[in-house]
């Protein structure tokens, strides 16, 4: 917390300590968190709330926010952080008890703020992914959801999911270099997930140029990263081997870049795409077509 | 007196909480617009038929008469598939001879191949280079609709970007060229 917080949380504990003599137990909470003791605080309120105070909405208000001081000091990105989901909890339950005006609005202020801070956690994660995250990052998108769809009953979310969708498939396929020294079944898994990410954006908004383009690459560049993986020492048969995998490969590639042209035409990497991807299935009267298309946007 | 005093306090709770709390958004940061992917611009044809040519050097047998001295590797009209072949095999060993990989003048020098691929059948060059391995153990090589070329012993085939090998075996046979087991599954 800063300075200038520190001092306006003294302020207010000076005031409420120097002029109402604590007394409840959420008087006391309200005096210990303005001196930023906010476990102290938490270890007061919470079995009045068991009690007591279950159905005192302004209690609930308060916890909310030892709760989120709490979670604040431990900076944890993980969607199951029990501090920030205990403080959302108690914000949505003062709201269900008939709260004063002054604390709904607040505690809804505060919501979105725990809602917004799933997300950006969600962001922070994908910054520094790792094979295998994806279930997290997604559960922090699906609580920034939860929490921001409990305040905003018309919310949608589709800009969000798809943003993240890319960003997480583009994490994911950072992961598919050949120079990595990956297994190979965890590279797979980072394709795979690659894969699954742009197909979920791709649901999001289907017309979406960028995605189809960046789906059909994902699954083309895997392909040619099988043909890069061949050594002299593979025998013809599993060259055979190899090379079906590829194909099968470029065949699932061809259908997303053909999609991308349907929706832009004149954009040189799209048409580049369909010329490298016919050539590569041996379809050479397509990939002369495109070629002179490209020479032509040229 | 004592609940106005109460609030005055809760209000400065919460002008604290805002003034606390900083959003996290402005670390973490939505940025809108979305990259796109480089696509490997590796000729995955060129590559992969060159890795099959190299094969062949184990996939056929050549008579005796062919089994010493460099095994040579010819690509004719082709500069990419030659660029792959000359990176993948040139200079390898198989049995007791060393590949060599060498471009093929389009004016026949008298050289001998053990491999020659034929990019264009209607070269001028292949014209000539035909003349020169008519009797040659030169296993010839083209991608060609239509079968195999007159003079050519391996034609690649792609069904469905597949690739399979159409085979003369009378040329094959004329060469004393042998086909091994483990290729001739593979072949149409």
């Amino acid at each position: 917390m800063g300075g200038i917080n520190k001092i306006l949380f003294m302020l207010c504990g000076m005031c409420y300590a120097g002029l109402l003599q604590a007394q409840s137990p959420v008087e006391r909470a309200i005096v210990l968190g303005s001196e930023g003791r906010w476990n102290a605080a938490y270890e007061i309120l919470q079995p009045a709330l068991q009690s007591s105070h279950q159905q005192d909405a302004h209690a609930w208000y308060i916890m909310g926010f030892v709760q989120k001081e709490r979670y604040k000091a431990s900076r944890a990105l993980e969607a199951e952080n029990p501090e920030r989901l205990a403080a959302v909890q108690a914000f949505q339950r003062c709201r269900q008890l008939a709260p004063l005006s002054s604390d709904a609005k607040m505690a809804g202020v505060a919501l979105e703020y725990l809602a917004e801070s799933f997300y950006q956690d969600a962001h922070a994660r994908i910054a520094q992914f790792q094979i295998g995250e994806d279930q997290e990052v997604l559960g922090l998108l699906r609580r920034y959801e939860s929490v921001w769809s409990d305040l905003h009953e018309d919310a949608e979310f589709t800009d969000q999911e798809f943003d993240l969708y890319h960003r997480l498939a583009e994490a994911n396929s950072g992961f598919l270099d050949l120079s990595l020294a990956l297994e190979e079944r965890v590279r797979r898994g980072a394709f795979e997930q690659a894969v699954a990410h742009y197909q979920a954006a791709e649901r999001l908004r289907p017309n979406d140029e960028r995605t189809q383009f960046n789906l059909a690459v994902t699954w083309y560049n895997e392909g040619v990263r099988k043909i890069r993986g061949i050594h002299s020492q593979m025998t013809l048969p599993q060259l055979m081997q190899v090379q079906a995998a590829c194909v099968e490969h470029f065949r699932a590639a061809l259908q997303p870049m053909e999609a991308a042209y349907a929706l832009n035409s004149n954009k040189a990497s799209t048409v580049n795409g369909l010329m490298i991807m016919h050539r590569a299935l041996e379809q050479r009267d397509e990939s002369e077509r495109f070629k002179r298309e490209l020479e032509a946007l040229r | 007196m004592k609940n106005r005093k109460a609030g005055w306090v809760l209000a400065c709770f919460m002008v604290a909480f805002l003034a606390a709390w900083k959003p996290v958004a402005e670390e973490g940061g939505v940025k809108p617009d979305q990259k796109e992917v480089s696509i490997d611009e590796l000729n995955t044809s060129a590559a992969m038929k060159s890795w099959v040519l190299c094969g062949f050097a184990e996939g056929f047998n050549w008579p005796q008469s062919a089994k010493s001295g460099a095994f040579r590797i010819g690509v004719l009209d082709d500069p990419d598939l030659l660029k792959f072949v000359l990176n993948n095999c040139n200079m390898t060993q198989y049995g007791n001879q060393i590949v060599e990989v060498t471009d093929v003048p389009e004016v026949p020098d008298g050289s001998f191949y053990h491999i020659l691929y034929v990019g264009n059948i209607r070269s001028a060059a292949w014209k000539q280079w035909k003349k020169e391995v008519r009797d040659a153990p030169t296993l010839v090589v083209t991608q060609e609709e239509g079968g195999v070329p007159e003079m050519a012993t391996v034609n690649f085939h792609f069904v469905n970007g597949i690739m399979r090998f159409q085979l003369d075996e009378s040329r094959a046979q004329a060469m004393e060229i042998s086909i091994g087991n483990e290729l001739r599954s593979w072949v149409e």
